[in-house]
């Protein structure tokens, strides 16, 4: 079971997991190349911590394979080898709580002892890692005294410690004040120039913007956009093509098909083009184009032409990363993955 | 998976893994423990010694109003051990309160897991935890025991048998409270649990047993099993006798169980304890963080 591929560390295949009836992470398919900082990006409850959970073996996937590098081969994480493959990942999984009377020093090194990091050089390299979050100065006092954010950074730290190749980060960024913020994304990209692979997840697309190479937008358990910022840039180039008609057909779902059936030999179906929606909650049907003022007359005339009783055509920008993800998540924009890097 | 003659590699050298692995993770859980628990020490001494001093304190008491001394060291001895079944049980909460539970209520386990497998932190956590309470019930031996010989001028050999069974009831309630903790949401509620288990359960169940003059010996009864702690200083002790059903000097008398036989009780609390912590390592197992 072991593949060569130089480049990927991290592979999660067709990953679902269940709760009961619930599918928290349906078919999640990504691989993460050495190197990347890699975003998981999605709103509260879209999955991000059950996956990462899935990656440590916290949770059991019900269906699907974690893939981790390992001494040069891709392995399938498994019972017997979980004690070898985890550690080559640090892992930082919600919020990080720390014992109260005990201090930065004496957990640390718990972790690293357990870790199974070389013991002399323990003391060394908790006081190196302390200064890269500036917390040298806490390394003996107790964590009960410690504000939010430092244990945060605590955290951090202790996912870092015992010099994983990888890192898997659950909001990192999470309760920080913006000035921490900046300092945690700063200490990010300087592991990335170590040569760390990083895997984090936020909520927020301006905490991962800046550094990732590539973001993932997962929603509702599902891997909806997989890419590079510059390429997601150029999906936000890309309009929505709100119609509205005069009655609401009873068949909705025919009348779909009929528009799209008009519409796409227009738009053509690159990137998810013509495909028309139906959004039930404001009764409205919507089509996603590239946004040219050509085709959207094209468009007007072939719906007169074909007596479409339409009432309203409206074309409401989106332009901005933000807009796209709230797009995104809020299910108005629907992207097909096939022709999308990464997502296989 | 491809293994390199049979052993897995690692960036570090002699990173172990498999059996050594697990020693090791267990080894330096046993380590923290001791330092989390650093001020419960403290405490667990205090307790020891008060309850000696309670006890210490009682038989002053009576020797000024003329009681005679028990005739032998280990009747003396055993005069300290009337509150040792409930100085175990204080003990035990202490140190397995918080065991489990803690780490989900307050959310510590967040950074515990996967860097050590549930298995082996509940493994290092009870081999630490009861460590600590067995050096606690040991202090309360040692200050007995030197108060015997004093007295004495013996250390009387059947003191180290009660010592021993201490130390298996011990495991046996620290068993106990770890099941409560494993699946219960907060420590304190463990404790509550576990004190009103062996004080209310147990106690009533001895009670309505000796009322009711049912004459099956109540080897379910967790805290029967600390009958022997004392009632080994003092053997050979009918097992089956007479106790009075009030408080009262005159009050009526019934029979009931006094004590397990050696076979028996340490059957029944090996039993006992490996179902308490199978149980507990499986509901702990099992689960989740909020
Ligand atoms: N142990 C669990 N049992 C049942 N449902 C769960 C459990 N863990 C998570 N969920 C549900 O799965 C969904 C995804 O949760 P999560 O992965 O924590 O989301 P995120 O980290 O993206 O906020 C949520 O709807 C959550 O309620
Ligand atoms: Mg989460």
């Amino acid at each position: 079971m072991t593949e060569k591929n130089e480049e990927i560390v991290i592979s999660l295949r067709n990953l679902t997991k269940k709760f009961g009836d619930f599918t928290a992470v349906s078919n999640f398919s990504l691989d993460v190349k050495r190197g990347e900082i890699i975003s998981l990006l999605g709103p509260n409850g879209a999955g991000k911590t059950t996956n990462m959970k899935m990656i440590s073996r916290l949770l059991l996937p019900t269906e699907g394979e974690v893939w981790i590098r390992e001494n040069g081969d891709l392995q399938r994480l498994t019972a017997q080898n979980k004690d070898a493959l985890l550690d080559q990942i640090g892992f930082l999984i919600e919020n990080p709580t720390f014992y109260d009377h005990m201090t930065p020093k004496q957990i640390l090194s718990y972790f690293a002892k357990l870790k199974g990091y070389p013991k002399k050089k323990i003391p060394e390299r908790i006081e190196e890692v302390l200064s890269w979050v500036k917390l040298s100065e806490w390394i003996d006092k107790k964590i009960g005294t410690f504000s939010k954010g430092m244990k945060q950074k605590l955290g951090i730290v202790s996912a870092i410690l015992h010099d994983p190749q990888i890192l898997v980060l659950d909001e990192p960024q999470t309760g920080l004040d913006p000035k921490a913020r900046r300092e945690i994304r700063k200490l990010l990209v300087n592991l990335k120039h170590k040569g760390k692979t990083i895997f984090l997840s936020s909520h927020l697309l301006y905490e991962v913007s800046e550094i990732s190479d590539r973001i993932a937008i997962i929603n509702n358990g599902k891997l909806i956009a997989y890419d590079t910022i510059e390429n997601l840039e150029t999906i936000t180039q890309d309009s929505i093509l709100k119609i509205e008609l005069l009655k609401l057909p009873e068949d909705t779902g025919q009348k779909r098909a009929q528009l799209e059936s008009l519409i796409k030999p227009i738009t053509g179906s690159k990137n998810g083009s013509g495909t028309v929606l139906f959004n039930p909650d404001n009764k409205i049907f919507e089509v996603r184009f590239d946004g040219s003022l050509e085709k959207q007359h094209e468009i007007l005339k072939k719906l007169t032409k074909e007596n479409i009783d339409v009432v309203d055509f409206s074309v409401p920008r989106t332009n901005s990363l933000e807009d796209l993800y709230i797009s995104l998540v809020s299910g108005v924009t629907n992207l097909t993955l096939e022709n999308q890097g990464g997502a296989s | 998976m491809e293994t390199h003659e049979g052993v897995f590699k690692s960036r570090f050298e002699n990173i172990p893994f498999g059996v050594k692995r697990s020693f090791q993770q267990v080894n330096s859980t046993i380590t923290f423990e001791f330092r989390r628990n650093v001020k419960n020490i403290f405490i667990s001494i205090g307790i020891a010694i008060g309850v000696f001093l309670l006890s210490f304190i009682v038989n002053l008491i009576s020797e000024s109003r003329g009681v005679e001394s028990p005739t032998t060291a280990s009747g003396y001895a055993a005069s300290y051990l009337s509150l040792v079944g409930f100085f175990i049980l204080i003990i035990a909460v202490l140190y397995g309160g918080t065991i489990i539970a803690l780490d989900y209520d307050k959310q510590t386990g967040n950074l515990l897991f996967p860097k050590i497998t549930k298995g082996r932190l509940f493994i290092g956590r009870i081999i630490a935890r009861y460590l600590l309470s067995a050096f606690a019930v040991t202090v309360f031996y040692i200050v007995t025991a030197i108060t015997t010989v004093i007295k004495y001028k013996i250390l009387p050999v059947e003191i180290w048998a009660s010592w021993g069974w201490a130390l298996f009831y011990t495991f046996l309630v620290l068993s106990m409270v770890t099941f409560f903790s494993s699946f219960l949401k907060k420590s304190s509620t463990t404790i509550v649990i576990s004190l009103l288990m062996v004080l209310l359960v147990f106690n009533m169940g001895t009670m309505i047993l000796r009322v009711t003059g049912i004459e099956i010996e109540p080897l379910f009864f967790l805290t029967y099993y600390g009958n022997i702690i004392s009632a080994s200083l003092d053997m050979p002790v009918d097992r089956f006798g007479e106790v009075p059903l009030g408080p009262g000097p005159d009050s009526p008398t019934g029979f009931q169980w006094l004590t397990p036989s050696a076979t028996g009780a340490a059957a029944g609390m090996l039993i006992y304890s490996t179902v308490f912590l199978v149980a507990a390592y499986f509901l702990f197992r099992r689960r989740q963080q909020k």
